[in-house]
Parts: structure tokens; sequence; C-alpha cells
């Protein structure tokens, strides 16, 4: 489902000392089907952004339209919206308050109205999607560990079918295990189920792995837009944004600086492996040495 | 609605009543209490309205914030009007030849009650404009010292009170947070009967009872991390101290609270 975004502006608290223009005339298109990286530093108005896109906000000014449907005018139907668009917060597991897992994720479901067959089915078909195991089911969140509560929180809104995806930060303060598995989920999920998914995050690792398009949000207005090896070529811009390129990005420079014929749009450090030991396989062969 | 909640709100800027000092603020806002009750003939009113307002013009807070601050309460001020009005006895109301259940009485009295609460929460609100928690509380302290010496527990009060109001902020964005991702998992909070509404409260509650749990927890690990005791031997960053602002207020409030009694004793 593809999102355009028409002048967007937000001011919170308007006409108190702590008013803020939280985004400046914000233009955004985002085809159906995408896979889109927003970064940005705090405060940058990325999380702003997100909570307009279902409803959560509404504009000081602007327009956005999601599909069909234009979110911002008055009297649009937020129940519909909601079910279309699934928004994960930042630290999603501490909004779980059921007594069982099987309940909570099957809360979105049941606000929807669908009947027990249907909802069942979703919960079932949304812990899948996630790795957790129905021998969970009825267990309390609360005894799960850190990063099996952010499973169930992020089944409780797949299970509710959306059409896109918005992510806030979903792999912040979780190890690098529950990390990497966590977005390898997300990325199947992507595959799978042929979503818009946007994902929020300022790790630039993670977006840089994930995503086909990067959107850089700085101080309310959209900075960079780009696919991510145009965005990660332009690292002066990034530094002064209080942003940063890769760290495999920075070595690739650091190597070039220094000679080595290496390609510049080099960002993940798969691809990175690969060019290097190629290289180096190239080199021995050059010089007729064996492995 | 959230956004509607402002008493208790600090507002950070520099007026005379900002820089007088908490002790002197909470007795006049006591005073002015009584002063507000001590009023009975029109002049007293006119007097103790017009001396609210140049409080709240004093304090440089705009006036749209002391109004914003009334609107949660503007449900009791009309519930009371309502009742004083239907249930005070005297001379029926006429209308259109019709005696109605209303009394004149009722009227006037309605009248002097949303006055009284309207000016209660005004100047009530003036002390929180003017005054943020951490030093409201050290005043709230000092004031109460006289008493540790009977055996109040005035620092663990004081240091109760600042950490609840600390909170408040922290829990309204925490409830507001909640809510969001309630509702963007298809809560619905704003309709439905009384009962529906009440029930549609528990994945808000429970998620927020939690962390409030967790707050209190990492907060006692962090004050206990860093040998926290409580006690008299503690000293302060930025003692409060009494400046001529103070004694300038306290002679005009006296010289007010004075003439009222005159106008309560002479009309």
């Amino acid at each position: 489902m593809a999102i355009e975004i028409q002048g967007l502006n937000y001011v919170y608290m308007e006409g108190s000392p702590f008013e803020k223009h939280a985004l400046k005339d914000v233009n955004l298109t985002i085809g159906d089907g995408e896979f889109v990286g927003i970064i940005g530093h705090t405060g940058s108005g990325k999380s702003t952004l997100i909570q307009h896109l279902n409803g959560l906000l509404q504009p000081s000014s602007g327009t956005i339209k999601i599909g069909d449907m234009v979110i911002t005018e008055k009297g649009a139907d937020m129940k519909k919206l909601r079910q279309k668009v699934g928004l994960v917060f930042q630290y999603p597991e501490h909004q779980l308050f059921e007594e069982t897992i099987y309940k909570d994720i099957s809360y979105g479901p049941k606000n929807m109205g669908l009947s027990q067959d249907e909802i069942d089915e979703r919960v079932r078909e949304a812990m899948n999607y996630v790795g957790l195991s129905e021998k969970y089911m009825n267990r309390s969140p609360f005894e799960l560990s850190g990063g099996q509560k952010r499973r169930v929180a992020i089944a409780g809104v797949l299970a509710m079918r959306p059409d896109v995806l918005i992510l806030d930060e979903p792999a912040a303060g979780l190890d690098p295990a529950g990390r990497e598995e966590i977005l390898t989920q997300i990325r199947a999920l992507y595959l799978e189920r042929k979503m818009t998914v946007l994902f929020v995050s300022h790790s630039m690792e993670d977006v840089a792995r994930a995503a086909g398009r990067i959107i850089v949000m700085n101080q309310g207005s959209v900075a960079l837009d780009g696919k991510p090896a145009e965005i990660f070529s332009q690292a002066e811009a990034l530094r002064s944004m209080g942003l940063d390129v890769p760290q495999i990005t920075r070595l690739i420079d650091e190597l070039r600086r220094r000679g080595i014929s290496l390609d510049s749009s080099i960002y993940t450090i798969e691809k990175a492996k690969a060019t290097i030991q190629m290289m180096l396989a190239n080199k021995m062969n050059r010089e007729g040495k064996e492995c | 609605m959230l956004k509607d909640i402002t008493l208790g709100q600090f507002f950070p800027i520099d007026s005379p009543l900002h820089r007088m000092d908490p002790r002197t603020k909470i007795l006049l806002l006591i005073l002015h209490i009584v002063a507000i009750f001590l009023a009975n003939n029109t002049a007293g009113y006119v007097l103790v309205t017009l001396f609210t307002l140049m409080i709240m013009l004093l304090s440089r807070v705009p006036l749209k914030m002391y109004f914003r601050g009334l609107k949660p309460i503007l449900f009791v001020i009309i519930f009371t009007a309502v009742l004083n009005i239907f249930l005070t006895p005297g001379t029926k109301i006429e209308l259109f030849n019709y005696e109605t259940p209303m009394t004149w009485e009722g009227l006037v009295l309605a009248g002097k009650m949303a006055l009284r609460l309207v000016l209660l929460i005004i100047t009530s609100s003036a002390l929180t404009y003017t005054t943020s928690p951490i030093i409201l509380t050290d005043g709230i302290e000092k004031l109460l010292s006289p008493f540790a010496k009977l055996g109040l527990p005035t620092y663990e009060l004081a240091m109760m009170m600042s950490i609840a109001i600390r909170f408040i902020p922290t829990l309204i964005e925490e409830t507001d947070k909640i809510m969001k991702a309630q509702k963007a998992r298809g809560a619905d909070f704003e309709s439905g009967s009384v009962i529906r509404r009440v029930k549609a409260l528990a994945p808000m509650l429970i998620p927020l009872f939690i962390s409030a749990f967790r707050r209190a927890d990492e907060l006692a690990v962090a004050m206990e991390s860093r040998c926290y005791q409580g006690g008299s031997k503690r000293t302060r960053l930025n003692e409060i101290h009494f400046a001529s602002v103070d004694y300038v207020a306290a002679a005009i409030f006296l010289l007010f609270f004075a003439a009222l009694i005159t106008l309560r004793i002479l009309l």
C-alpha cells in the first residue's frame, strides 16, 4: 500500500513556552512494497512522523494519503486505518498486559471484531512469523526474557495483518543475538507478505542491512532520501547531522585512501567480506601462490 | 485529553512572583484562600477578584493558561451552580408568567460559589505556575520543620512529595505512550457504555502499574548506590532566602487583607 505525504507540519504544544516545530514541510512518497529505513538523530522528528501515519497524531497542516484513503480528513475511519497500518512502538514489550501470550496477541484481532476461529488462526500465524513456538501460548508474557517479550508484542501487531508495517527501533536494547534474530525475521516477513515496511532506527548497520531505501531526518525535515549506497557515500553530510556511516563503510573508505581499489558502495559486512576475499584470491593467483 | 492537565505545571519564565520565596507564597496562598471566603458583600467580592487578577498579571503567565487550568473543573462548577439555583429556598423566578423551580437567592448563591471556586483554582495554579516543584517542596519542608521536634518526619515527607511530583509528568507521558500503542492495536477508549469504557482501561492501567513499579525499583537502586541517606545533615545546592520582594509582597497582601476585613465590618 502506497503512502503519500504532502506539506506535513506538526507543532507540539502550540502557544506555550514548550512549543516545538517537530515536523517542517515533509513531502514523501513511499511506494507499495518498499522497505524503507528512517534514520535521524534523537529529536529529528522520526517518531512524530510515523505516529501520523496511523492517525495517532493529527498534523497541524498537510495531507497524508494511505492507499486510497486520505487520513488527514475529518471523519476518516481510524479503526479501518489502524488495521491497514500496523505500528510497533519503541520497547513494545512495555504494553503487554494479558495473563497469557495467546490472549495478548489476540487483543488486536479481537478489537477488529473478528470471529473466534479467525482470531485463533491469526494468533498462530503471527506467533509463527516471529518464531515463538506454540507451547508458549498459555504462559504469562511476564515470565519471558526481554527478546521474547518483544516478539510477543510484535506478533500482537502482525496478528492484525497490516498492509503497512511500521517499526520504531525494533532492536533497541536487545543483545546482539536477539537483534540479529528480530531483524532477520522482519526481513523474512517482508519478503513473504510483500508488505510496505518502514523501519526507524539510529543504528546505521541495521538500516544498511535491511532497507532498500533510506530517508534521513534532520530537525524535522527530510534531509536525505535515496538508496543506501547513495546515502552512505555522503559521510560528511551525515556527520554534520550527528549521524555516521556504518563502521564497515569507514573501514572501506580508509582502505581506499591507502590506495587499495575497492568499490565505494560497500556498506554491509557480508559484501565487504566477499569483495575483500575475492581481491585477495586474485592477488594470490597473480603472484602464483597457493592459498 | 491529557494535554489539558495544567494544574501543577511549572511555567519557566521570570516575574516578581517567580522570584518570591516559596514559603511566602505558600503562606500568602493560605491567607488568600481565607480572604476568598471572608468576602461577604459586593465590594468584598470585587476587591478579591481584582486582587486575584493582579496576581495573574504579576505572574506574567499567559491568561490563557489559567483558563485552560479551569477546564477540568468546569463540570464541578456547573454542577454546584445548578444545585444551588434549584435547591436554595426563596423567591421563585418567573419566566414567561410560569413559576420555575429556580430561585433568585439560588442564582445569587450559585454566582458567588462559582466565583469562589474559580478564584480558588486560579490562585492555587498561580503558585504552581510560578514555583518549580523542587523549590515548592523545599518551601513546604522548611515550613514544616518546627514540627520535626514533635517527631514529624518532615524530611521524608518532603522527599516523598518531591518524588511524587517529579514523576507526574513522566507517568503522564508514559500513559500517553501506552494509550497510543493500544490504540494502534485497535483499542477504543472514547466510545461505548460506561462499563465498556472502564473495561477498556485495563490494557492501559496494567502496563502503567508495571512500569511505575519498575521505575520505583530503579530509582531505589539508583539512590541506594549513591549512598542516599535522608535526614537533617543533608545540605542543598540552592538554599532558599527571603528577599525584598517577599517583604513587599507580604506588606501589600496585609494591606489587602485589612481592607477586606474593614469592608466586612463596615458594610
